[in-house]
């Protein structure tokens, strides 16, 4: 009898006893806020999701099992243990992907910059004589348009927003390029008369 | 004794490991599908539904998790297919629900930047016939960036900052509208319409009763009218000066007079082909030049100007206050036009001019 009752104690000890991984959990918990804080939902976005998801499962896997009479939380330490790795290992892609980010933006807005520069001095070399003028004059206009957008790039630049700096880049270029076109069709007009 | 070892490994092998039943095709295609949603933005796009389908998801996996505990021999993944089976149909109801809201969403925006860029297109073309070539356009030009910017942020499902920069364009698109109406709000009061409509009814009347040629040029349209007793007979596209929609003021200020004013010398051979002078400053220009520059409302050093035309080189172009024309329309008009043939020049005799009723629209 008292056999019996030393190994329920024991069961008793060793199972509804046992304790939430509630340190595990935390540290699973900052780990994704350390993904966050260093800019993993605009460079990391899909990784950051899939811990989310991974974090959302072992909570409920620990939650399930503060449920039960017989407590077993080691498959969701294990979980939440690889969440913490996981988060780890996206945290280290993040560099290397602002870099990556940062370069492209970069090379997007030194290419926006060449083709302004190129319709500039298009613009300069445009025959202004009559039937040239008004439309010369109104991509002039556009093109200090396109300068003030430019320096819009670079606050995107200045505010490590490398993805929307590359976006505006980008379509500075080909407004650039489309007025480059336009001045060659007005030249190709009065060469034409 | 050898035997005896072979005849318990193929049994233990029969009791346990080709008995084991194969787990259900069920269970990869939910993590497939788990995938595609999370990819998919369900969270954002079906938050509620989507964070019951992982509930369902954890719990069918945790039923897969017993099966898997037991012996081969007894396992059985009959249950364990029905839930990940309704796992699955909860989340093409999710996708289902996350395909309406992109495609809500999209549309929605896509309506929005395509009144913006209806908008934007109108502006330009008012800017383009008005000659207007500085706040507006480049305000202009950065609202046509920030809308294809957004365009192609509707197309990746980047709704919020595709609304932010859908925002941007409408307000750089509102302060270019504003730059054109500062540039021709005369052309929007009615009393100065009124006043210009009256001007060309008179010389239109005069061309009537002495049964003359006279021209009406109206600013705003880029035409000239040619009437020959009270009657059009013509008309034609002409350009003007770089500031042409503004009344002149002083020399060089590159705009059109506005005026009562008549032919006082045919120009066989002028610089820009043939050409017919007119006599600007007339007497009323000359009085209100003088009243303006005793007032300080213009420059002291500055001059009335003169040598005003209507001449050939094209009616595309851009003069420095004169009137343009085709060199083919001005061999018309100069054997049409004799000394002496009233030419009034006005903004417009429209009162819904084609200003009004595009920026009504907008």
């Amino acid at each position: 009898m008292k056999g019996l009752t030393l190994a329920l104690a024991l069961v008793l000890v060793f199972t509804s006893c046992a304790k939430q991984p509630t340190q595990l959990m935390d540290q699973a918990k900052a780990a994704i806020q350390s993904v966050i804080d260093a800019k993993g939902g605009v460079y990391a976005k899909d990784e950051l999701n899939k811990l989310q998801g991974d974090l959302q499962a072992a909570l409920d896997a620990v939650n399930a099992q503060a449920k039960k009479f017989f407590k077993k939380y080691g498959p969701a330490k294990e979980m939440l243990t690889k969440v913490i790795a996981d988060a780890d290992s996206v945290k280290a892609l993040i560099p290397g992907r602002i870099a990556e980010a940062k370069a492209a933006a970069e090379t997007a807005l030194n290419e926006a910059k060449t083709a302004v520069e190129e319709a500039k001095a298009l613009l300069e070399k445009a025959p202004k004589g009559k039937g040239t003028k008004a439309d010369i004059e109104a991509m002039k206009a556009d093109l200090g348009g396109i300068e003030t957008a430019l320096a819009d790039v670079n606050s995107a630049l200045a505010a490590e927003d490398y993805f929307g700096a590359k976006d505006k880049a980008v379509v500075i270029k080909e407004k650039a390029a489309g007025i480059t076109e336009q001045i060659n069709a007005a030249i190709a007009k009065v060469k034409g008369r | 004794m050898k035997l005896s070892k072979t005849a318990v490994f193929a049994l233990a092998v029969l009791l346990f490991g080709c008995r084991t039943a194969p787990v259900p095709p069920e269970v990869l295609n939910a993590c497939h599908q788990e995938e595609d949603l999370r990819g998919a933005g369900a969270s954002l796009f079906a938050g509620p539904e989507h964070a019951a389908y992982l509930r369902s998801l954890a719990a069918a996996r945790l039923t897969l998790e017993r099966e898997n505990l037991k012996l081969g021999w007894f396992r059985d993944y009959g249950k364990v297919r029905g839930e990940f089976a309704a796992v699955l149909r909860t989340g093409e109801a999710v996708e289902a629900r996350v395909r309406a809201a992109v495609a809500g969403r999209t549309a929605s925006l896509a309506q929005s930047a395509e009144a913006v860029r209806r908008r934007l297109r109108t502006l330009d073309g008012l800017t383009l016939s008005l000659v207007e070539r500085g706040q507006a356009r480049s305000r202009l030009t950065r609202a046509t960036l920030a809308l294809t910017e957004a365009e192609a942020m509707i197309d990746q499902a980047k709704f919020d900052q595709a609304s932010a920069r859908l925002e941007t364009a409408s307000k750089l698109a509102a302060e270019a509208e504003k730059a054109v109406i500062t540039h021709i709000s005369r052309y929007l009061d009615p009393a100065q319409v009124r006043s210009w409509k009256n001007a060309a009814e008179e010389t239109i009347a005069d061309s009537r009763s002495r049964g003359v040629t006279a021209f009406v040029v109206t600013k705003l349209e880029r035409r000239l009218l040619v009437y020959r007793a009270g009657k059009l007979v013509r008309t034609y596209d002409v350009g003007l000066g770089f500031n042409g929609l503004a009344d002149k003021r002083y020399a060089g200020d590159n705009a059109t007079p506005e005026g009562r004013y008549k032919v006082i010398r045919k120009i066989p051979s002028s610089l820009y082909y043939k050409a017919l002078l007119i006599d600007y400053p007339n007497d009323e220009d000359r009085r209100w030049f003088a009243r303006e520059k005793a007032r300080g409302g213009i420059p002291r050093a500055v001059g009335i100007g003169g040598d005003v035309e209507i001449h050939g080189g094209g009616q595309d172009s851009l003069t420095r206050g004169c009137v343009s024309l085709d060199n083919d329309k001005m061999d018309e008009l100069y054997a049409l036009a004799s000394v002496g043939t009233p030419v009034t020049i006005i903004g417009t005799m429209e009162l819904e001019n084609y200003v009004i009723k595009a920026i009504g629209n907008n």
